[in-house]
């Protein structure tokens, strides 16, 4: 447990910088696009004077690091500021949306296993046969259809030609649960193409190492029938690099579904992020950025433990 | 360990012999899959068929990109040939109808070529040489030189790729010049990792130590020794990573930041046609099965030079 324990204390540490290097990184990008922040509100037709006097407001007439140390400073009390154009909170504006993403982000996870675990268990059990064959011909056509192409297609065949789903929009879970599972069914499924081909193929692979190893020839041999055998012997082994993957995945779903949330106007964070570059909205930018990296680091903190977990073998350092 | 069967002994069911266990079908017909044949069958990942298809598939576009000039009939990618939207017809401007406008789809995706073309080789460049630079100190200094090659390569992955690829190109310009700089940058990262791990693989082999032993300088040991191993590990991702490339290009094309019209683009062209699917589904039609093969092709060569690279290397 002590051990554990420090796992993930030198994990956390080693993201701080990390974190810091994101963040400055992200601040000065902002710095050298053209335009100030005054000149976004106030639009072409401003002054030089009004918009002088809307960034010394703001604090952008303050040198760089002034400004990024004072905004580090109230993000580690958990203050993000206000977004730019209309002074709300940053933080309920971004936890507003990482909701949407996130549920967006864990269903199309789930409908990508749902379907990648059990064909990648019939192809490991047929490795080479003409299943296996083509499965594996159709995941690598699969991963070869870029998101924007696949949010495409989805609708084409889900909305114009089967009229199931709305087009685009948002309802939130809290108005009414059946719309909110309507809107975010396309979504998810546009996004669970390439991740459920991607799980298949890393299962599928896994799987029919493992099937190689003596354990599963002792257990065939003491007369197991094969589904146990396959639940029970092959899985756990296999689940190791699953995991890896699907903490991959889930880093990528939450920053990365900018494409598919764009397409079918869903309000989540990676439209938001678009949104905010196209507008130089820093503190919204700043605080998206912060929440990819605090993210992506605690996934693989619980990637990690979830190893040694799932294979005692394996030991947390 | 070793089971002696009698070959053709009377016995019904599995025979197993030892480690090399073949099991054969039983009478009933079914097959014992459970326990795959442990001698490895030698297969290949890519087929022959895909691979020619992909190889052809790419000098074709590659040859029609650079002499797109050329082409007899051929009409400019601005030029308006007739109503928006028109079906294929018998002339090379036509061959695949007209897009919302009423400009040939066919001039159109050609020229499209050139820009995602250019652009996935110069960025797998300018990616490339940042990889392999910061690398390779990395991972032949190890240390601090290690540390902080993971944390830039970590910095780089932590971001959603579309988000600071955004950035930079809002910093830069919303040119070819900013788009293909922007991209190398993005995706130096998995040259980092890739190149680190075979530099630290190698730094230690025999020849290596000889090269020291014979008074080469850490620079020479670099470039002379190590480097040239790095070359088949390097060019079995560079493919897979060219289509990364086309398809980020085209991403930001789709949502309006990508190289600004009337310069054609396969991403805008999509993004363009989805707009009239609906009524006119044909017009996305090509400029989709057109980056589709693309991807498929790249992945495919891709796949193929990792499964002739992956030697199993010997100890020596």
């Amino acid at each position: 447990m002590k051990s554990t324990m420090r796992a993930i204390g030198s994990r956390l540490l080693y993201g701080i910088p990390v974190l810091i290097i994101v963040t400055l990184g992200a601040a000065a990008l902002m710095d050298l696009m053209p335009g100030s922040p005054g000149q976004a509100i106030l639009g072409d037709a401003a002054t030089q004077e009004q918009v002088d006097a809307i960034n010394a407001q703001l604090g952008y007439d303050q040198p760089f690091m002034v400004r990024y140390l004072e905004w580090a400073g109230n993000a580690l009390r958990g203050d993000f500021g206000t977004t730019l154009f209309t002074q709300e909170p940053v933080t309920d504006v971004v936890m507003r949306r990482l909701v949407v993403t996130a549920q967006i982000a864990l269903m199309a996870l789930l409908f990508a296993l749902i379907v990648a675990v059990p064909f990648a268990m019939l192809a490991a059990l047929r490795s080479g046969k003409l299943l296996d064959r083509t499965l594996n011909f159709i995941t690598s056509a699969l991963l070869s259809i870029p998101s924007f192409v696949n949010v495409v297609i989805v609708s084409l065949i889900f909305v114009v030609w089967l009229k199931w789903f709305p087009a685009t929009g948002w309802v939130p879970p809290s108005e009414s649960l059946a719309d909110n599972l309507r809107y975010a069914f396309l979504p998810a499924l546009a996004l669970s193409i390439y991740e459920g081909a991607f799980f298949y193929r890393v299962i599928r692979s896994d799987l029919t190492g493992t099937l190689r190893e003596d354990y599963i020839l002792v257990a065939r041999a003491k007369g197991l029938p094969r589904s146990y055998i396959l639940a029970r012997h092959a899985m756990r082994p296999s689940l190791t690099s699953l995991v890896t993957v699907m903490g991959l995945a889930l880093g990528r779903l939450l920053g990365g579904a900018v494409i598919v949330e764009f397409f079918f106007s869903v309000p989540g964070l990676g439209a938001e992020a678009v949104n905010a570059v196209s507008i130089k909205d820093m503190p919204v930018i700043q605080a998206i950025v912060t929440i990819c990296v605090v993210a992506y680091v605690l996934i693989f903190i619980v990637v990690d433990l979830a190893y040694a977990w799932i294979d005692p073998r394996v030991s947390v350092r | 360990m070793t089971t002696q069967v009698t070959p053709g002994s009377p016995t019904d069911g599995p025979r197993t012999q030892g480690l090399n266990a073949i099991i054969r079908p039983r009478r009933d017909g079914t097959s014992m899959a459970l326990i795959p044949r442990l001698k490895p069958r030698r297969r290949r990942k890519v087929g022959r068929g895909m691979l020619w298809f992909a190889l052809i598939w790419l000098t074709l576009l590659i040859l029609a990109a650079v002499f797109a000039d050329f082409i007899p009939g051929l009409p400019s990618y601005e030029e308006k040939i007739g109503t928006f939207a028109q079906p294929p017809d018998g002339t090379i401007g036509g061959l695949l109808g007209t897009d919302g406008v009423g400009r040939s789809n066919l001039s159109r995706i050609i020229y499209g070529a050139r820009v995602s073309l250019t652009i996935a080789v110069v960025s797998t460049l300018i990616g490339l040489t940042i990889g392999v630079i910061v690398g390779m100190i990395g991972g032949y200094y190890r240390r601090g030189a290690e540390t902080v090659a993971n944390i830039l390569a970590n910095t780089l992955s932590a971001l959603p790729p579309l988000l600071l690829l955004l950035a930079l190109v809002s910093a830069i310009g919303a040119s070819l010049f900013g788009i293909t700089i922007a991209l190398g940058v993005v995706i130096a990262d998995l040259y980092i990792r890739v190149t680190k791990g075979a530099v630290i693989a190698s730094a230690n082999r025999e020849y290596v130590l000889a090269a020291r032993a014979l008074g080469a300088g850490d620079l020479r040991i670099m470039l002379k020794e190590i480097l040239p191993n790095l070359v088949p590990v390097l060019a079995a991702i560079i493919p897979m990573a060219m289509a990364i490339m086309i398809v980020v290009e085209g991403s930001l094309s789709f949502l309006g930041y990508g190289i600004p019209a009337p310069t054609p683009s396969w991403g805008g062209m999509i993004a363009a046609g989805a707009d009239i699917m609906r009524q006119f589904p044909l017009v996305i039609f090509w400029p989709v099965v057109t980056l589709f093969l693309t991807v498929l092709s790249f992945n495919t060569v891709g796949d193929y030079l990792s499964s002739r690279t992956d030697v199993r290397e010997g100890k020596l």
